[in-house]
């Protein structure tokens, strides 16, 4: 060991050198008057103010985005300054990690205190999982002050997540829409539908390919195909649960349509990125010359961040794309309640929420309603810049609902069954 | 006949004179329970969560799983076959140049402190077909980057070559070390004499002499090569992946069924991996057969295969090959290295420029401040263990330098079961006997903790440390803390007096060492510190397969960067030797 020194030493040298407020306002502006709020709220909410202050909340929350995570870091030296709150983000690669966690603290007797998550990202299949197995707290909704500005009735995504009641069991924070993003200087009119994307992939071989799922973006990409290719009774399938006996049939020409692609795919359909991120580093390094977008702002914010170049854009699917909200929740074993019941008050503030519209930050369409908003709160919205590369409303299409949860799993399965075995 | 003698060696030592005291007398018991109770326990709990024939069932049906078995088996075979290769010949052209012995090893030792991690993030940011290689051929202009699958080729290929720049540098450093012992160059001059080529002499004389240095070492990286997963995940094929990574997402899926399933295939890589060393013996008779010269019997002396000369010699120019590509592969692993800086420092590099349009030095400021309570947790999951092995392992190698087993063989047999335990852990798969220990964590509502991520660290720190020490331990000279004994001191007096000083150097390094195990370790911060706990290896393997390749770049550098800084100050101590003697 004695003549080791002389290369730690030249090791070490070596190492050290080296509004939307478009969409929903304006549903918004068409609803009834705000509903009013109980008068002893004030005193309720200041007493979780108070036993909020020094807890920790651990937000789990999907990781992928570094522009998110810089939004929940911003978030988190806010609710420091304003509430003696410390927010630390639990990065998750998938939000059924923590659903699997929150289940096996159950199983060990976990059920009420001495959780590991305080706040959850999550929406969807996961959402019904907790829900249906009881392990969410609340509901809390209505006792979060901001949550008189969110509008309930103006857009049935806000109060069913996953073909169930939210029933105040989750806040919802943003709302999404699934979209192309491309870059105008390279493809001038981008395929926006099955057939027009056949026949472009054929056209443009290893040029296209999409996120292996389950990842979210991957599945949802399933998801959207799947409803246009089918007509009216097969989409009326896709709202029930899965009938085992009768999904082959209906997804069969989602499977036709991807053994007829897949030759043509990126790296010929031999591989897929693993992840959404990864497949927008696809885009970004030209490998691909088509994204997806969860939301309209995705191009924008690429712009902004110099990944893109300036023409990069964000197109609808015709005929609409899936559409969802994302929402907090709280696990019943949370630890620190009160907290992250601030954590998820001031998500939905004016000021959280218009920086999350803004493309600079984020790109999310928010959930506030504009007619319930102070002039101020209007005024936050107003001043943000969308820049051209936001889609109008046109341009992005009708909001799709969400199939049924359990497809989800069964065209994962379906999926890894016939594309996995290599 | 031969007479006994009741003064043989052990009467020497100084057993007989110092009684010991209780702390040299727990330590083996100590680690014992320290390295015992979680691997045990946690294998126990893997099998008991996989007891059940439904989980079988789930692992069975689920598609991929036996293309994802041969994909393992396949990656940690090659990489292991070629990282032995390559590092033989380059043994072997180091012993006929022995110019270059030094340089290598330093650059050896170099890239084994570099975390597994880190070097599969550089890599993979170095092959890709965006990576530094493909710029530098695309021509410039509008090119576009090539459509081919590296990382993640279906083949395992970047896999391999990640794992094969990561462990030739291993085993080229036991192999130098080894050599010099055995007086390698003597032997082959004397095999020159007799009318044999150098690299035939090394392969067929030196290598059979010198392989038990390699034997266990090579399962180990043959197992890490099953077991690996912060590799597989950067650099492995996606369609299906590495059974160690197929483990791992069954096991975190929240349906409980397929969670089970995800315990029984962590106890499927315990199968795997004796599939493997199982090849892998078998291949090994066949070349040791061959190396003999297509005689059965092992050449572990020098003279007869000298005086048998093979008819077939080694073809010197293959022995030369591997060993250039062995410098190949060490070049590639420091290039890797290399652009884990160029990214960092980027602000923005779109292909096919060969160097970033802008630079931005501060955005690796704000990437290091964001990452600030990252970087601490590193640390301190890398300190607490050594804090904890350090004396651990000086008891434990004091106990055996005074012979204090106490005048009993149950003392004795147990120091010895100590020892074996300590190479247990790097020659079982990790999820293994995680996957049953982060169970356990959640009922005792361990999870998540300090405590429990710092014990899993301390099933690696306390085998490394222990073995680094060891060696100079064993080497040190007895007589002076005798004298000092002599002279009146107590046992604890003599320790610091004489000990101490002499030990202070190799106790630092050992400790370095023991550190940079601590900051390259993954899974036990994934798996058992259900996400509270992120560490860097966790963070730069996370941001590698998303869209931060500043951030991966940046954690990645940063966890080279940490065990550097522990083996820079570790070489600031110096044995005092003259003090001593005075």
């Amino acid at each position: 060991m004695a003549r080791t020194g002389g290369w730690l030493l030249s090791a070490a040298a070596a190492l050290l050198m080296g509004l939307m407020v478009h969409q929903p306002v304006a549903r918004a502006a068409e609803a009834d008057a705000p509903a009013g709020a109980p008068a002893d709220d004030t005193a309720a909410w200041d007493a979780v103010l108070a036993e909020a202050r020094g807890q920790t909340v651990r937000f789990n929350a999907w990781g992928g985005d570094p522009k998110i995570n810089t939004f929940i870091a911003d978030i988190g030296r806010q609710l420091a300054a304003c509430c003696a709150i410390t927010l630390e983000q639990v990065k998750l690669a998938d939000t059924a990690e923590a659903v699997g966690r929150i289940r096996a603290e159950a199983a060990a007797g976990r059920l009420q205190d001495g959780g590991s998550i305080d706040l959850l990202w999550v929406n969807g299949e996961n959402f019904v999982a907790l829900r249906q197995a009881d392990l969410l707290y609340g509901p809390f909704l209505d006792r979060l002050p901001n949550a008189r500005t969110i509008d309930l009735d103006a857009n049935p995504a806000l109060t069913s997540d996953g073909h169930i009641p939210v029933d105040g069991y989750e806040v919802p924070w943003g709302l999404s829409q699934f979209a192309l993003v491309y870059d105008r200087a390279v493809t001038p009119q981008p395929p926006r539908g099955p057939k027009g994307l056949a026949g472009w992939i054929g056209a443009h071989p290893g040029r296209f390919t999409y996120p292996a799922p389950p990842d979210f973006i991957g599945t949802t990409f399933l998801k959207q195909m799947l409803v246009m290719l089918l007509d009216d009774a097969g989409r009326a399938a896709l709202a029930a649960p899965v009938d085992p006996a009768r999904a082959p049939a209906i997804t069969a020409p989602l499977w036709d349509w991807l053994d007829r692609v897949r030759p043509s795919l990126w790296r010929q359909g031999q591989a897929y990125p693993p992840s959404g991120p990864a497949h927008e580093q696809l885009l970004i390094d030209r490998a691909v010359d088509l994204g997806f977008a969860f939301h309209p702002g995705q191009a924008a914010s690429a712009i902004a961040a110099g990944l893109m170049a300036d023409t990069a854009r964000v197109a609808g699917w015709s005929g609409g794309g899936i559409a969802n909200a994302h929402f907090v929740a709280i696990p019943r074993n949370a630890p620190a309640k009160a907290a992250a019941m601030v954590a998820a008050n001031h998500l939905i503030s004016p000021a959280a929420q218009a920086a999350k519209l803004d493309p600079a930050v984020w790109g999310d369409m928010t959930v506030l309603a504009a007619d319930r908003l102070s002039d101020d709160g209007r005024a936050r919205f107003a001043a943000i810049d969308l820049g051209p590369a936001w889609p109008s409303d046109d341009e992005l299409g009708p909001a799709l609902p969400e199939p049924h949860p359990d497809w989800t799993g069964w065209l994962e399965a379906e999926w890894a069954r016939r594309y996995l075995g290599g | 006949m031969q007479i006994p003698n009741p003064a043989g060696p052990a009467a020497f030592r100084p057993a007989a004179v110092i009684r010991p005291s209780w702390p040299l007398m727990a330590a083996p018991g100590a680690v014992i329970l320290l390295l015992a109770v979680p691997l045990l326990g946690g294998l126990a709990a893997t099998g008991l969560a996989a007891a059940d024939g439904a989980a079988w069932q789930v692992l069975a049906t689920e598609p991929g799983m036996l293309h994802a078995a041969l994909i393992s088996l396949w990656t940690a075979l090659a990489a292991t076959l070629l990282s032995v290769l390559l590092a033989g010949g380059m043994a072997a052209g180091l012993a006929a140049l022995p110019g270059f012995g030094r340089m290598a090893e330093r650059a050896a030792l170099v890239m084994v402190a570099a975390p597994h991690a880190a070097v599969a993030v550089g890599l993979a940011l170095l092959i890709a077909p965006t990576g530094l290689i493909f710029r530098a051929v695309s021509g410039g202009g509008d090119a576009l980057p090539p459509d081919l699958a590296v990382p993640g080729d279906r083949f395992g290929l970047s896999l391999i070559v990640g794992l094969v720049i990561k462990e030739t540098p291993f085993l080229l450093a036991l192999l130098l070390a080894a050599q010099a012992r055995l007086g390698a160059g003597a032997v082959l001059a004397r095999a020159r004499c007799l009318g044999w080529r150098p690299a035939s002499a090394w392969w067929r004389i030196v290598a059979p002499q010198i392989w038990p240095v390699l034997r266990w070492p090579v399962v180990a990286v043959l197992v890490y090569g099953i077991g690996t997963v912060d590799m597989a995940v950067v650099l492995g094929p996606s369609l299906p992946p590495s059974f160690a990574v197929r483990s791992l997402s069954l096991l975190f899926d929240a349906d409980p069924a397929r969670a089970a399933a995800g315990h029984a295939a962590a106890l499927a890589q315990l199968a795997l991996a004796a599939v493997a060393v199982g090849i892998w013996w078998l291949g090994e008779r066949l070349a040791r057969f061959w190396l003999a010269g297509g005689r059965g019997d092992h050449p572990a002396r020098i003279d007869p295969p000298l005086v048998r000369r093979p008819r077939q010699p080694v073809a010197p120019a293959l022995s030369g090959l591997s060993g250039l590509v062995g410098g190949l592969a060490l070049l590639l692993a420091a290039a890797s290295l290399a652009t884990l800086v160029i990214w960092a420092l980027a602000a923005s590099w779109r292909f096919p420029d060969l160097l970033p349009m802008r630079w931005a030095p501060g955005r690796l400021a704000d990437t290091v401040a964001l990452l600030g309570c990252v970087i601490a947790r590193t640390v301190w999951l890398g300190l607490l263990p050594v804090a904890i092995a350090l004396p651990l392992a000086v008891l434990v190698l004091e106990r055996e330098a005074l012979g204090a087993d106490g005048g009993t063989g149950a003392g004795r047999s147990l120091s010895q079961a100590a020892e074996a335990l300590v190479y247990l852990p790097l020659l079982l798969p990790p999820a293994a006997f995680l996957a049953g220990i982060r169970a356990l964590a959640l009922r005792l509502g361990l999870d998540g903790t300090v405590v429990a991520v710092v014990w899993c660290h301390l099933l690696y720190v306390f085998p490394y440390l222990f073995l680094a020490l060891r060696e100079s331990y064993r080497r040190t000279d007895p007589r002076p803390r005798l004298l000092a004994r002599s002279l009146g001191r107590g046992p604890g007096g003599a320790w610091v007096a004489v000990m101490l000083p002499l030990t202070a150097r190799p106790m630092a390094i050992a400790a370095a060492i023991g550190f940079a195990v601590g900051v390259a370790q993954y899974l036990p911060a994934l798996m058992i510190g259900g996400g509270r706990l992120p560490v860097l290896a966790t963070e730069a393997v996370a941001a590698a397969s998303g869209i931060d390749r500043r951030a991966a770049s940046t954690a990645a550098l940063l966890m080279t960067a940490l065990p550097a800084i522990g083996f820079l100050l570790a070489s600031l101590i110096r044995a005092p030797a003259r003090a001593v003697r005075q």
